[in-house]
């Protein structure tokens, strides 16, 4: 028993090793595949070609392609993404990157937390009782979160709760210097939120309905337990199984998502660093941006992946 | 080449499409979603008849206006059109819903056929580079191939295609699998069939329901993404019309302007509402455990 688990958690580590090896292949890729010369790129136009045959030699982009990829990866595992090419100073594009990221992690919290806490309860409810006004409103739910976007969410909202009503900020992070402000926070989160909380909806309510039907409950109905119980007790720990695999598949979603809406609120996390890389031909942030958000959803993966290792037995021996 | 069992085959095809045609008929909202569809689609081709403005022509005289009747979803910053403009933008999403999707199908069920069928270290490098593809988010993939090739409509869609094509070879992968197991397969192996007549008369067949199924719900996430890049700028570039870049037209007059947000996101959430009302409507009507009679 403790053995396979432990085959199992190995054999989805060299999994995801070499999920991450593949990611850093595919970035340094297409950036190097981008239009332009990055030694162009970091001397700017007003140089001479023998300037920038010197910049090359420097940055050893005269190697071969395999060498310049172990280079790069060597440094990008210590964490070194080089430097920015496009601001005034000159910032190391991790510091940055982790900067940008304290911002905008509370808003994929946030966001994450009140879609589990709408949809959860909502798709639990929808799944024990099917084809009620509360499972309609469920779907409605589920059926407006995968159909409009977040962005157009968020402007809605803006149009609403800012404009029209003046109750919460339009745009930004909070006063200068003040920090996180909860204020700011309402409506980024709403509409980062909708995606997930439609998704989760639907599978917590399918995962609901399933197990409802299936003979253990009605076993543990003929039995006399009160019908409380038969939910929270035995359906709903069946039901939340299949909900962790797709929760954690869903946060990529949440993730890219948070990109866009930080776009609409002017939110100063990655999102709005990211934008702000590709259109200046900064590649070494879009690097460090699109590796870190991708390792952070592999992490989160593995993790519920390990979670239902241990939740089901059945997948152990898949 | 006619096999004597070719027009018993053909009726039972027909009847096949009959009882699904008649299944899906009967769930209201698949047919309101495919109405509505169908309305779009039409417009979008037709806007050079339906569209009342031209959907570049700038007015100065004309700006910022409130729907009225002649502007029945009001005008932008410079003077154009709005309802035209969301009638032409139509033809962005559409393109993209159909082209890049129709990549992501041929490749990824190409893919998927050619590793679960024939198996062995074909299978294992296929599902090797899937597994690496779908460690990617969508829309991040999506947003890391434009952001190097540069915005263009041309390089979103093919960026939405290379995003889809993993989970079509997934799901075809999956179901060849089990398909591939099946007495008919064996039979058809038995009688002496080649392997490609196999794939494509037996194996093929018996995996449309749930590639014509994951084909429309993918069409629906293949415009939100479109419609998300082309909202960061990189989509799409101006003055061609399309969703997306409204809405960041949008919220620069988010003040003064409500029209310009609420429109052209409208038409993004009811097309991608229709294509899952079709998508879920067709679900139901080719599984026969949730068949509606």
């Amino acid at each position: 028993m403790e053995g396979t688990i432990r085959v199992y958690i190995v054999r989805r580590l060299l999994q995801t090793a070499y999920v991450l090896l593949a990611l850093s292949v595919v970035v340094f890729v297409a950036v190097r595949a981008a239009p332009g010369d990055p030694a162009q790129a970091r001397l700017g136009r007003e140089v001479t070609r023998e300037a920038v045959e010197e910049e090359r030699r420097a940055m050893g982009l005269h190697r071969p392609i395999f060498i310049q990829y172990g280079i790069w990866l060597s440094n990008t595992l210590r964490g070194d993404f080089g430097k920015t090419i496009s601001y005034a100073t000159d910032w190391v594009i991790l510091d940055l990157v982790l900067e940008k990221l304290k911002r905008t992690i509370p808003l994929a919290l946030a966001a994450l937390l009140l879609a589990v806490a709408v949809s959860i309860p909502l798709g639990i409810v929808a799944g024990v009782r099917p084809y009620t006004w509360i499972d309609n409103s469920a779907s409605a739910v589920a059926l407006f979160g995968v159909s409009a976007p977040n962005f157009w969410v968020g402007l809605m909202l803006i149009l609403f709760f800012s404009v029209r009503l003046g109750w919460f900020p339009a745009s930004g992070y909070g006063p200068l210097g003040d920090g996180l402000n909860l204020r700011h926070l309402v409506l980024p989160s709403i509409a980062l939120s909708i995606q997930m909380m439609g998704a989760l909806t639907r599978y917590m309510r399918s995962g609901m309905l399933d197990v409802m039907t299936s003979d253990y409950i009605r076993t543990a109905r003929a039995k006399g337990l009160p019908e409380r119980s038969v939910i929270v007790r035995h359906a709903l720990k069946n039901a939340l199984l299949s909900v962790v695999t797709v929760f954690a598949l869903d946060l990529g979603g949440l993730l890219a998502g948070a990109l866009v809406t930080e776009t609409v609120f002017q939110w100063p996390g990655i999102g709005l660093l990211l934008l702000g890389a590709i259109n200046n031909r900064d590649y070494g942030i879009v690097q460090a941006v699109v590796l870190l958000t991708a390792v952070i959803y592999v992490m989160v993966n593995l993790m519920a992946d390990i979670v239902y290792g241990y939740l089901d037995p059945r997948i152990r021996y898949g | 080449m006619s096999l004597p069992g070719e027009s018993i085959r053909r009726t039972a095809r027909f009847r096949w499409v009959i009882l699904i045609g008649h299944s899906y008929m009967r769930n209201r909202t698949a047919m309101a979603g495919a109405i509505a569809l169908t309305l779009f689609a039409l417009a979008a081709v037709f806007a050079g008849v339906v569209a009342p403005h031209d959907p570049l022509e700038q007015v100065w005289t004309e700006t910022l206006e409130q729907p009225s009747l002649k502007h029945p979803m009001g005008t932008d910053d410079l003077g154009r059109d709005l309802l035209s403009r969301v009638i032409y933008g139509g033809r962005v999403s559409l393109q993209v819903g159909i082209l890049s999707v129709g990549i992501a199908v041929a490749i990824g069920v190409t893919a998927g056929l050619t590793a679960g069928y024939y198996g062995g270290w074909l299978d294992t490098l296929i599902m090797r580079i899937v597994d690496a593809a779908l460690a990617f988010p969508s829309l991040l993939l999506a947003i890391l191939i434009v952001g190097v090739l540069g915005p263009s409509l041309r390089n979103a869609m093919l960026a939405i295609a290379v995003a889809f094509i993993p989970a079509f070879a997934r799901i075809t992968r999956a179901n060849a699998l089990s398909v591939r197991e099946h007495e008919y397969v064996e039979a058809a192996r038995a009688l002496g069939a080649g392997t490609f007549h196999i794939v494509r008369k037996a194996v093929l067949p018996n995996l449309l329901s749930p590639i014509i199924v994951a084909t429309s719900l993918s069409m629906g996430a293949a415009i939100l993404i479109e419609a998300g890049l082309s909202f960061l700028g990189l989509g799409i570039q101006p003055p061609t019309p399309a969703w997306g870049s409204m809405l960041s037209f949008g919220r620069k007059f988010i003040t003064m302007a409500w029209w310009l947000s609420l429109f052209p996101g409208l038409a993004i959430f009811l097309t991608v509402l229709s294509l899952n009302f079709v998508g879920d409507g067709l679900r139901e009507a080719l599984d026969p455990r949730q068949r509606r009679r």
